[in-house]
Protein backbone atom coordinates (compact mmCIF):
# COMPACT_ATOMS: atom_id res chain seq x y z
CA UNK A 1 0.00 0.00 0.00
CA UNK A 2 1.85 3.47 -0.85
CA UNK A 3 0.99 6.48 0.38
CA UNK A 4 -1.62 8.96 -1.35
CA UNK A 5 -3.68 8.85 -4.26
CA UNK A 6 -2.60 8.64 -7.87
CA UNK A 7 -3.67 12.10 -9.53
CA UNK A 8 -3.11 12.88 -13.45
CA UNK A 9 -1.96 16.39 -13.45
CA UNK A 10 -1.83 18.65 -16.13
CA UNK A 11 1.38 19.68 -17.26
CA UNK A 12 0.04 23.20 -18.49
CA UNK A 13 -2.25 24.01 -15.69
CA UNK A 14 -1.26 22.04 -13.16
CA UNK A 15 -5.11 20.75 -12.22
CA UNK A 16 -5.13 17.08 -10.51
CA UNK A 17 -7.80 14.50 -11.38
CA UNK A 18 -9.09 11.25 -10.20
CA UNK A 19 -9.42 9.23 -11.24
CA UNK A 20 -7.61 10.07 -14.90
CA UNK A 21 -9.30 12.14 -17.63
CA UNK A 22 -8.05 12.85 -21.09
CA UNK A 23 -7.76 16.16 -21.80
CA UNK A 24 -7.54 18.22 -19.35
CA UNK A 25 -11.14 20.21 -18.22
CA UNK A 26 -9.63 23.52 -17.36
CA UNK A 27 -7.10 24.35 -20.27
CA UNK A 28 -8.17 21.43 -22.58
CA UNK A 29 -4.43 20.14 -23.06
CA UNK A 30 -3.46 16.82 -22.95
CA UNK A 31 -0.08 16.70 -21.46
CA UNK A 32 -0.13 14.58 -17.86
CA UNK A 33 2.32 14.03 -15.07
CA UNK A 34 1.65 11.43 -12.31
CA UNK A 35 1.29 13.20 -8.99
CA UNK A 36 0.12 11.46 -5.25
CA UNK A 37 -2.66 14.12 -3.14
CA UNK A 38 -1.67 12.17 0.60
CA UNK A 39 -4.28 14.36 2.94
CA UNK A 40 -8.09 14.91 2.79
CA UNK A 41 -11.34 15.20 5.01
CA UNK A 42 -14.29 13.14 5.20
CA UNK A 43 -17.66 14.64 3.53
CA UNK A 44 -19.87 11.88 4.33
CA UNK A 45 -20.20 8.30 5.41
CA UNK A 46 -21.88 5.64 5.18
CA UNK A 47 -22.02 1.51 6.75
CA UNK A 48 -22.75 -0.58 3.94
CA UNK A 49 -24.79 -3.09 5.94
CA UNK A 50 -26.08 -5.45 3.00
CA UNK A 51 -24.71 -6.41 -0.40
CA UNK A 52 -27.58 -8.09 -2.45
CA UNK A 53 -26.23 -11.63 -3.25
CA UNK A 54 -23.16 -12.09 -0.93
CA UNK A 55 -23.42 -14.23 1.95
CA UNK A 56 -21.51 -13.22 4.93
CA UNK A 57 -21.19 -9.93 4.46
CA UNK A 58 -18.94 -8.13 6.79
CA UNK A 59 -20.27 -4.53 7.49
CA UNK A 60 -17.47 -2.02 5.53
CA UNK A 61 -17.02 1.92 5.99
CA UNK A 62 -17.30 3.68 3.12
CA UNK A 63 -16.54 7.56 2.98
CA UNK A 64 -16.67 10.38 0.26
CA UNK A 65 -14.00 12.30 0.94
CA UNK A 66 -12.38 15.78 -0.29
CA UNK A 67 -9.24 15.51 -0.63
CA UNK A 68 -6.24 18.30 0.30
CA UNK A 69 -6.54 19.88 -3.57
CA UNK A 70 -10.28 19.31 -3.65
CA UNK A 71 -10.46 16.23 -5.52
CA UNK A 72 -14.07 14.40 -4.35
CA UNK A 73 -12.92 10.74 -3.76
CA UNK A 74 -14.69 7.61 -2.77
CA UNK A 75 -12.50 5.59 -0.11
CA UNK A 76 -12.86 2.78 2.03
CA UNK A 77 -12.15 3.93 5.59
CA UNK A 78 -10.53 1.12 7.85
CA UNK A 79 -12.20 3.00 11.05
CA UNK A 80 -15.67 4.63 11.88
CA UNK A 81 -14.08 8.43 11.55
CA UNK A 82 -16.13 11.12 12.15
CA UNK A 83 -17.38 13.23 8.86
CA UNK A 84 -15.36 16.48 8.85
CA UNK A 85 -12.14 14.57 10.23
CA UNK A 86 -8.84 14.96 8.29
CA UNK A 87 -7.70 11.28 6.86
CA UNK A 88 -4.53 10.71 5.45
CA UNK A 89 -5.05 8.48 1.81
CA UNK A 90 -3.56 5.64 0.60
CA UNK A 91 -3.64 3.38 -2.58
CA UNK A 92 -3.48 0.04 -3.23
CA UNK A 93 -3.80 -1.04 -7.28
CA UNK A 94 -6.59 1.71 -7.86
CA UNK A 95 -8.48 0.93 -4.34
CA UNK A 96 -8.25 4.23 -2.12
CA UNK A 97 -8.04 3.78 1.76
CA UNK A 98 -8.43 6.35 4.32
CA UNK A 99 -7.41 6.43 8.11
CA UNK A 100 -6.83 9.32 10.79
CA UNK B 1 -44.89 14.20 -40.44
CA UNK B 2 -45.69 13.72 -36.55
CA UNK B 3 -43.89 11.00 -34.42
CA UNK B 4 -46.85 10.24 -31.67
CA UNK B 5 -46.94 7.32 -29.29
CA UNK B 6 -49.30 4.89 -30.28
CA UNK B 7 -48.78 1.67 -27.98
CA UNK B 8 -47.10 0.39 -24.47
CA UNK B 9 -46.21 -3.25 -23.42
CA UNK B 10 -44.70 -4.49 -20.48
CA UNK B 11 -43.73 -7.93 -20.12
CA UNK B 12 -44.13 -8.62 -16.56
CA UNK B 13 -41.87 -7.74 -14.37
CA UNK B 14 -40.80 -10.74 -11.87
CA UNK B 15 -38.29 -10.76 -9.21
CA UNK B 16 -36.90 -13.85 -9.97
CA UNK B 17 -37.69 -15.27 -13.48
CA UNK B 18 -38.65 -18.48 -14.80
CA UNK B 19 -36.45 -21.02 -15.79
CA UNK B 20 -37.27 -20.60 -19.54
CA UNK B 21 -37.34 -16.72 -19.05
CA UNK B 22 -34.44 -14.86 -20.87
CA UNK B 23 -33.56 -11.26 -21.53
CA UNK B 24 -34.14 -12.21 -25.38
CA UNK B 25 -37.56 -13.59 -24.36
CA UNK B 26 -38.97 -10.84 -22.08
CA UNK B 27 -38.22 -8.36 -24.50
CA UNK B 28 -39.90 -10.17 -27.54
CA UNK B 29 -42.84 -10.97 -24.97
CA UNK B 30 -42.86 -6.35 -24.43
CA UNK B 31 -42.34 -6.08 -28.30
CA UNK B 32 -45.98 -8.06 -29.06
CA UNK B 33 -47.63 -6.30 -26.20
CA UNK B 34 -46.75 -3.07 -27.26
CA UNK B 35 -47.71 -3.85 -31.18
CA UNK B 36 -51.09 -5.26 -30.09
CA UNK B 37 -51.56 -2.28 -28.12
CA UNK B 38 -51.24 -0.41 -31.37
CA UNK B 39 -52.95 -2.93 -32.87
CA UNK B 40 -49.96 -3.45 -35.95
CA UNK B 41 -48.13 -6.30 -36.37
CA UNK B 42 -44.25 -7.41 -36.55
CA UNK B 43 -44.31 -6.65 -40.48
CA UNK B 44 -45.40 -3.19 -39.69
CA UNK B 45 -42.36 -2.43 -37.90
CA UNK B 46 -39.37 -0.63 -40.03
CA UNK B 47 -37.38 0.62 -36.98
CA UNK B 48 -35.87 -0.89 -33.73
CA UNK B 49 -34.36 0.34 -31.16
CA UNK B 50 -33.08 -1.44 -27.95
CA UNK B 51 -31.27 -1.29 -25.13
CA UNK B 52 -30.08 -4.17 -22.53
CA UNK B 53 -27.06 -5.01 -20.30
CA UNK B 54 -27.54 -8.46 -21.27
CA UNK B 55 -27.74 -9.13 -25.37
CA UNK B 56 -24.24 -9.86 -25.42
CA UNK B 57 -22.53 -11.23 -27.56
CA UNK B 58 -26.00 -10.04 -29.66
CA UNK B 59 -26.23 -6.69 -30.46
CA UNK B 60 -29.13 -4.67 -31.90
CA UNK B 61 -29.35 -6.58 -35.21
CA UNK B 62 -29.09 -9.93 -34.36
CA UNK B 63 -32.06 -9.29 -31.63
CA UNK B 64 -34.33 -7.68 -34.81
CA UNK B 65 -33.55 -10.85 -36.66
CA UNK B 66 -34.72 -13.14 -34.17
CA UNK B 67 -37.89 -11.03 -34.07
CA UNK B 68 -38.25 -11.41 -37.55
CA UNK B 69 -38.40 -7.83 -38.37
CA UNK B 70 -36.93 -6.31 -41.83
CA UNK B 71 -36.05 -2.93 -40.86
CA UNK B 72 -34.73 0.65 -41.94
CA UNK B 73 -33.81 2.09 -39.17
CA UNK B 74 -32.09 0.86 -36.11
CA UNK B 75 -30.45 1.52 -33.00
CA UNK B 76 -29.08 0.33 -29.76
CA UNK B 77 -28.46 2.62 -27.01
CA UNK B 78 -26.24 2.11 -23.78
CA UNK B 79 -27.36 4.56 -21.81
CA UNK B 80 -28.56 3.00 -19.01
CA UNK B 81 -31.90 4.76 -17.05
CA UNK B 82 -31.88 7.33 -19.45
CA UNK B 83 -31.80 5.30 -23.05
CA UNK B 84 -35.59 5.51 -23.05
CA UNK B 85 -35.30 9.04 -23.74
CA UNK B 86 -32.54 8.70 -25.88
CA UNK B 87 -34.01 6.10 -28.04
CA UNK B 88 -37.60 7.84 -28.27
CA UNK B 89 -36.08 11.13 -28.87
CA UNK B 90 -34.11 9.59 -32.06
CA UNK B 91 -37.08 7.47 -32.97
CA UNK B 92 -38.92 10.50 -33.59
CA UNK B 93 -36.65 12.23 -35.57
CA UNK B 94 -36.12 9.43 -37.53
CA UNK B 95 -39.92 8.82 -38.44
CA UNK B 96 -40.12 13.01 -39.24
CA UNK B 97 -37.57 13.11 -41.81
CA UNK B 98 -38.93 9.80 -43.01
CA UNK B 99 -36.32 6.87 -42.53
CA UNK B 100 -39.19 4.86 -40.60
CA UNK B 101 -43.50 5.05 -39.99
CA UNK B 102 -43.43 2.53 -37.31
CA UNK B 103 -40.49 2.24 -34.74
CA UNK B 104 -40.21 -0.03 -31.45
CA UNK B 105 -38.37 0.55 -29.09
CA UNK B 106 -37.61 -1.52 -26.08
CA UNK B 107 -35.87 -2.13 -22.66
CA UNK B 108 -35.35 -5.05 -20.57
CA UNK B 109 -32.75 -7.49 -18.97
CA UNK B 110 -33.11 -11.05 -17.22
CA UNK B 111 -29.85 -11.09 -15.18
CA UNK B 112 -29.23 -13.46 -12.15
CA UNK B 113 -27.60 -11.92 -8.68
CA UNK B 114 -24.27 -13.03 -9.92
CA UNK B 115 -24.48 -11.65 -13.14
CA UNK B 116 -26.10 -8.63 -11.24
CA UNK B 117 -23.48 -8.36 -9.29
CA UNK B 118 -20.61 -9.03 -12.09
CA UNK B 119 -22.72 -5.67 -13.75
CA UNK B 120 -22.37 -3.45 -10.55
CA UNK B 121 -18.63 -4.56 -10.49
CA UNK B 122 -17.70 -3.74 -13.86
CA UNK B 123 -20.15 -0.83 -14.45
CA UNK B 124 -16.96 1.63 -16.64
CA UNK B 125 -13.27 1.33 -15.97
CA UNK B 126 -13.41 3.66 -12.49
CA UNK B 127 -15.85 1.95 -10.78
CA UNK B 128 -13.98 -1.56 -12.01
CA UNK B 129 -10.45 0.17 -11.29
CA UNK B 130 -11.58 2.29 -8.24
CA UNK B 131 -14.97 1.26 -6.57
CA UNK B 132 -14.77 -2.68 -6.69
CA UNK B 133 -11.72 -3.18 -4.43
CA UNK B 134 -13.03 -1.04 -1.51
CA UNK B 135 -16.16 -3.22 -1.49
CA UNK B 136 -18.31 -0.34 -2.22
CA UNK B 137 -21.14 -2.90 -3.03
CA UNK B 138 -23.03 -1.41 -5.95
CA UNK B 139 -24.56 2.21 -6.14
CA UNK B 140 -26.39 1.61 -2.56
CA UNK B 141 -23.02 3.13 -0.52
CA UNK B 142 -22.60 6.20 -3.03
CA UNK B 143 -26.37 7.02 -2.93
CA UNK B 144 -26.60 6.47 0.75
CA UNK B 145 -23.29 9.10 1.15
CA UNK B 146 -25.50 11.27 -1.42
CA UNK B 147 -28.99 11.26 0.76
CA UNK B 148 -26.97 12.09 3.89
CA UNK B 149 -26.16 14.78 1.98
CA UNK B 150 -29.72 15.86 1.01
CA UNK B 151 -30.83 15.65 4.66
CA UNK B 152 -27.92 18.18 5.76
CA UNK B 153 -28.80 20.31 2.81
CA UNK B 154 -32.23 20.44 3.03
CA UNK B 155 -33.18 19.90 6.36
CA UNK B 156 -35.23 16.71 5.17
CA UNK B 157 -35.88 13.43 8.14
CA UNK B 158 -36.19 9.81 7.34
CA UNK B 159 -39.97 10.27 7.81
CA UNK B 160 -39.88 12.38 4.43
CA UNK B 161 -38.45 10.00 2.56
CA UNK B 162 -40.39 7.42 3.81
CA UNK B 163 -43.79 9.90 2.50
CA UNK B 164 -42.58 9.26 -1.43
CA UNK B 165 -41.82 5.68 -0.58
CA UNK B 166 -45.33 4.84 0.92
CA UNK B 167 -47.04 7.27 -1.42
CA UNK B 168 -45.68 5.10 -4.14
CA UNK B 169 -46.28 1.84 -2.12
CA UNK B 170 -49.96 3.01 -2.16
CA UNK B 171 -50.00 3.51 -6.26
CA UNK B 172 -48.34 0.70 -7.02
CA UNK B 173 -51.32 -1.63 -4.78
CA UNK B 174 -53.40 -0.51 -8.14
CA UNK B 175 -50.82 -1.80 -10.66
CA UNK B 176 -51.12 -5.22 -11.56
CA UNK B 177 -47.73 -5.09 -12.67
CA UNK B 178 -45.93 -3.76 -10.10
CA UNK B 179 -43.45 -6.65 -7.92
CA UNK B 180 -44.51 -4.75 -4.85
CA UNK B 181 -48.34 -4.73 -3.98
CA UNK B 182 -49.02 -4.69 -0.33
CA UNK B 183 -49.33 -1.33 0.73
CA UNK B 184 -46.62 -0.10 3.37
CA UNK B 185 -47.06 1.87 6.77
CA UNK B 186 -44.79 4.63 7.43
CA UNK B 187 -43.88 2.91 10.45
CA UNK B 188 -42.83 -0.66 8.36
CA UNK B 189 -40.53 2.05 6.36
CA UNK B 190 -38.92 3.01 9.36
CA UNK B 191 -38.14 -0.24 10.81
CA UNK B 192 -36.72 -1.39 7.48
CA UNK B 193 -33.24 -2.72 8.36
CA UNK B 194 -30.89 -0.62 7.33
CA UNK B 195 -28.84 -2.04 3.67
CA UNK B 196 -26.24 1.37 3.79
CA UNK B 197 -27.12 3.98 6.77
CA UNK B 198 -29.18 6.30 6.17
CA UNK B 199 -30.95 4.13 3.23
CA UNK B 200 -32.78 1.02 4.23
CA UNK B 201 -34.68 -1.89 2.32
CA UNK B 202 -37.33 -0.25 1.07
CA UNK B 203 -35.16 2.99 -0.17
CA UNK B 204 -33.54 1.03 -2.35
CA UNK B 205 -34.23 -0.32 -5.59
CA UNK B 206 -35.09 -4.06 -6.45
CA UNK B 207 -34.16 -5.59 -9.25
CA UNK B 208 -36.87 -7.41 -11.50
CA UNK B 209 -36.37 -9.00 -14.54
CA UNK B 210 -38.59 -8.05 -17.44
CA UNK B 211 -39.07 -6.16 -20.31
CA UNK B 212 -40.94 -2.50 -21.58
CA UNK B 213 -41.73 -1.32 -24.80
CA UNK B 214 -42.99 1.20 -26.83
CA UNK B 215 -44.63 1.69 -30.59
CA UNK B 216 -43.89 5.74 -31.90
CA UNK B 217 -45.35 6.07 -35.36
CA UNK B 218 -46.24 8.46 -38.71
CA UNK B 219 -49.52 10.14 -36.94
CA UNK B 220 -50.99 7.90 -40.23
CA UNK B 221 -50.20 4.84 -38.88
CA UNK B 222 -51.99 5.09 -35.95
CA UNK B 223 -54.90 2.51 -36.18
CA UNK B 224 -57.10 2.40 -33.10
CA UNK B 225 -59.36 4.94 -31.73
CA UNK B 226 -57.38 5.25 -28.42
CA UNK B 227 -55.74 8.47 -27.55
CA UNK B 228 -52.03 8.74 -28.75
CA UNK B 229 -49.61 11.15 -27.20
CA UNK B 230 -47.47 13.65 -28.51
CA UNK B 231 -43.85 14.51 -27.24
CA UNK B 232 -44.34 18.38 -26.75
CA UNK B 233 -40.71 18.46 -25.43
CA UNK B 234 -37.52 16.38 -24.63
CA UNK B 235 -34.18 17.35 -23.33
CA UNK B 236 -31.20 15.83 -22.34
CA UNK B 237 -27.88 16.20 -20.37
CA UNK B 238 -24.79 14.26 -20.31
CA UNK B 239 -22.09 14.85 -18.21
CA UNK B 240 -23.44 18.51 -17.34
CA UNK B 241 -21.05 18.29 -14.06
CA UNK B 242 -18.27 16.20 -14.81
CA UNK B 243 -18.64 14.51 -11.70
CA UNK B 244 -17.31 17.42 -9.74
CA UNK B 245 -20.59 18.51 -7.42
CA UNK B 246 -23.10 17.23 -4.65
CA UNK B 247 -25.03 15.14 -6.86
CA UNK B 248 -28.03 17.08 -5.40
CA UNK B 249 -28.77 18.77 -8.89
CA UNK B 250 -28.56 16.46 -11.87
CA UNK B 251 -28.42 18.17 -15.52
CA UNK B 252 -32.49 18.75 -15.80
CA UNK B 253 -31.13 22.19 -14.02
CA UNK B 254 -29.32 22.95 -16.78
CA UNK B 255 -32.10 22.05 -19.35
CA UNK B 256 -35.36 23.12 -17.72
CA UNK B 257 -35.47 26.51 -18.54
CA UNK B 258 -35.64 25.30 -22.34
CA UNK B 259 -37.69 22.13 -21.68
CA UNK B 260 -40.35 24.28 -20.51
CA UNK B 261 -40.19 27.04 -23.33
CA UNK B 262 -40.22 24.09 -25.78
CA UNK B 263 -43.54 22.47 -24.24
CA UNK B 264 -45.28 25.55 -23.88
CA UNK B 265 -46.17 24.72 -20.25
CA UNK B 266 -44.66 25.47 -16.85
CA UNK B 267 -44.89 22.63 -13.93
CA UNK B 268 -48.06 23.82 -12.62
CA UNK B 269 -49.50 22.91 -15.83
CA UNK B 270 -48.61 18.93 -15.70
CA UNK B 271 -51.11 16.25 -14.29
CA UNK B 272 -48.64 13.60 -13.19
CA UNK B 273 -44.85 13.56 -12.94
CA UNK B 274 -43.10 9.76 -13.75
CA UNK B 275 -39.49 10.28 -11.52
CA UNK B 276 -36.61 7.77 -12.60
CA UNK B 277 -36.62 6.65 -8.76
CA UNK B 278 -33.55 4.64 -8.18
CA UNK B 279 -33.64 6.22 -4.82
CA UNK B 280 -36.37 8.21 -2.93
CA UNK B 281 -33.22 11.36 -3.05
CA UNK B 282 -33.29 11.18 -7.04
CA UNK B 283 -36.86 11.89 -7.06
CA UNK B 284 -36.44 14.97 -5.07
CA UNK B 285 -33.81 16.11 -6.83
CA UNK B 286 -35.14 15.86 -9.81
CA UNK B 287 -38.56 17.66 -9.38
CA UNK B 288 -36.43 20.41 -7.68
CA UNK B 289 -34.39 20.45 -11.09
CA UNK B 290 -37.22 20.82 -12.66
CA UNK B 291 -39.08 23.64 -10.79
CA UNK B 292 -41.63 21.42 -9.17
CA UNK B 293 -40.47 22.52 -6.15
CA UNK B 294 -41.66 26.22 -5.22
CA UNK B 295 -38.19 27.61 -3.66
CA UNK B 296 -36.48 24.67 -3.33
CA UNK B 297 -38.06 24.14 -0.76
CA UNK B 298 -38.30 20.12 -0.34
CA UNK B 299 -39.77 19.89 3.49
CA UNK B 300 -42.94 21.98 2.47
CA UNK B 301 -43.15 20.16 -1.17
CA UNK B 302 -43.25 16.73 0.80
CA UNK B 303 -45.89 18.20 3.35
CA UNK B 304 -47.98 19.33 1.25
CA UNK B 305 -47.56 17.78 -2.25
CA UNK B 306 -46.67 14.56 -1.08
CA UNK B 307 -47.96 13.12 1.92
CA UNK B 308 -52.07 13.57 0.80
CA UNK B 309 -50.71 12.91 -2.80
CA UNK B 310 -52.36 16.10 -4.50
CA UNK B 311 -49.69 15.85 -6.53
CA UNK B 312 -49.40 12.30 -8.23
CA UNK B 313 -45.48 10.75 -8.66
CA UNK B 314 -44.73 7.64 -9.78
CA UNK B 315 -48.44 6.57 -10.24
CA UNK B 316 -47.12 2.68 -11.10
CA UNK B 317 -45.54 2.42 -7.62
CA UNK B 318 -42.20 3.90 -9.72
CA UNK B 319 -39.31 1.28 -9.73
CA UNK B 320 -39.13 1.32 -6.46
CA UNK B 321 -42.17 -0.92 -6.05
CA UNK B 322 -42.87 -2.11 -9.57
CA UNK B 323 -38.94 -3.07 -10.04
CA UNK B 324 -35.80 -2.15 -12.28
CA UNK B 325 -35.88 -4.01 -15.11
CA UNK B 326 -31.93 -3.29 -16.23
CA UNK B 327 -31.55 0.14 -18.12
CA UNK B 328 -35.81 -0.10 -18.40
CA UNK B 329 -36.31 2.52 -15.76
CA UNK B 330 -36.67 5.60 -17.79
CA UNK B 331 -39.00 3.80 -20.42
CA UNK B 332 -40.92 2.60 -18.00
CA UNK B 333 -41.41 6.32 -17.12
CA UNK B 334 -42.67 6.97 -20.25
CA UNK B 335 -45.17 4.05 -20.61
CA UNK B 336 -46.64 5.09 -16.99
CA UNK B 337 -46.97 8.56 -18.44
CA UNK B 338 -48.56 7.09 -21.49
CA UNK B 339 -51.16 5.23 -20.29
CA UNK B 340 -52.31 7.66 -17.77
CA UNK B 341 -52.82 10.36 -20.62
CA UNK B 342 -54.56 7.30 -22.47
CA UNK B 343 -56.69 7.31 -19.52
CA UNK B 344 -55.40 3.23 -19.26
CA UNK B 345 -54.55 3.12 -16.13
CA UNK B 346 -57.25 1.49 -14.65
CA UNK B 347 -57.55 2.01 -11.02
CA UNK B 348 -54.98 4.12 -10.56
CA UNK B 349 -55.95 6.61 -13.03
CA UNK B 350 -55.40 10.50 -12.81
CA UNK B 351 -58.59 11.81 -13.47
CA UNK B 352 -58.63 13.49 -16.92
CA UNK B 353 -54.65 13.71 -17.37
CA UNK B 354 -53.72 15.45 -20.31
CA UNK B 355 -50.01 16.74 -19.67
CA UNK B 356 -47.66 14.75 -17.84
CA UNK B 357 -43.50 14.91 -17.27
CA UNK B 358 -41.22 11.38 -17.37
CA UNK B 359 -37.64 11.53 -16.67
CA UNK B 360 -34.56 9.33 -16.90
CA UNK B 361 -31.64 9.51 -15.13
CA UNK B 362 -27.96 6.77 -14.90
CA UNK B 363 -24.91 6.06 -16.02
CA UNK B 364 -23.14 6.35 -12.24
CA UNK B 365 -19.80 7.12 -13.48
CA UNK B 366 -17.73 7.20 -10.18
CA UNK B 367 -19.96 9.46 -7.67
CA UNK B 368 -23.72 9.90 -9.05
CA UNK B 369 -25.83 9.68 -12.15
CA UNK B 370 -23.96 11.44 -15.53
CA UNK B 371 -27.19 11.47 -17.73
CA UNK B 372 -30.50 13.36 -17.02
CA UNK B 373 -33.55 13.92 -19.35
CA UNK B 374 -37.20 15.08 -19.73
CA UNK B 375 -39.84 14.40 -21.94
CA UNK B 376 -43.42 15.99 -21.11
CA UNK B 377 -45.81 14.37 -22.82
CA UNK B 378 -49.27 15.38 -24.44
CA UNK B 379 -52.87 13.57 -24.90
CA UNK B 380 -53.99 13.71 -28.32
CA UNK B 381 -58.13 12.87 -28.34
Amino acid sequence: MRAGVPVSRCRSCGTGYFPSRLICRNCQKADWSEDRVCEGFIEEITIVRHSMGTANWKPKIIASVKTSEAQLIVASLEENVEPGSTVMLFEQDGAVFAKK
Amino acid sequence: MEALIIGTGEAKYTRHPAPDQSTHTVIRDAVLLALADAQLGVSDVDGFAVSSFSLEPDRAIDLAWRLGLSLRWLMQDTNGGASGHNMLDHAIAGIERKAASVVVIVSGDVLSPAEGATLSANYNRATRDHLTPIGFSGPNSLFAMLTTRQMRKYGLEREDYGALVTSQRNWASKNPGAVYRTPLTLEEYMQAPSVADPLTRYDCVPAVAGATALVVAASERRLTGDAAVRVRALRQSFNFDQQQGDGLTTGLASIADDFWREGAARPQNVDLACIYDDYPAMVFTQLNDLAFVQDGNLKQFVKHRILDERFPVNTSGGMLSAGQAGPAGGLHAIVEAVRQLQHKAHGRQVPDARLAVATGYGMVLYRYGANAAAALLERVS
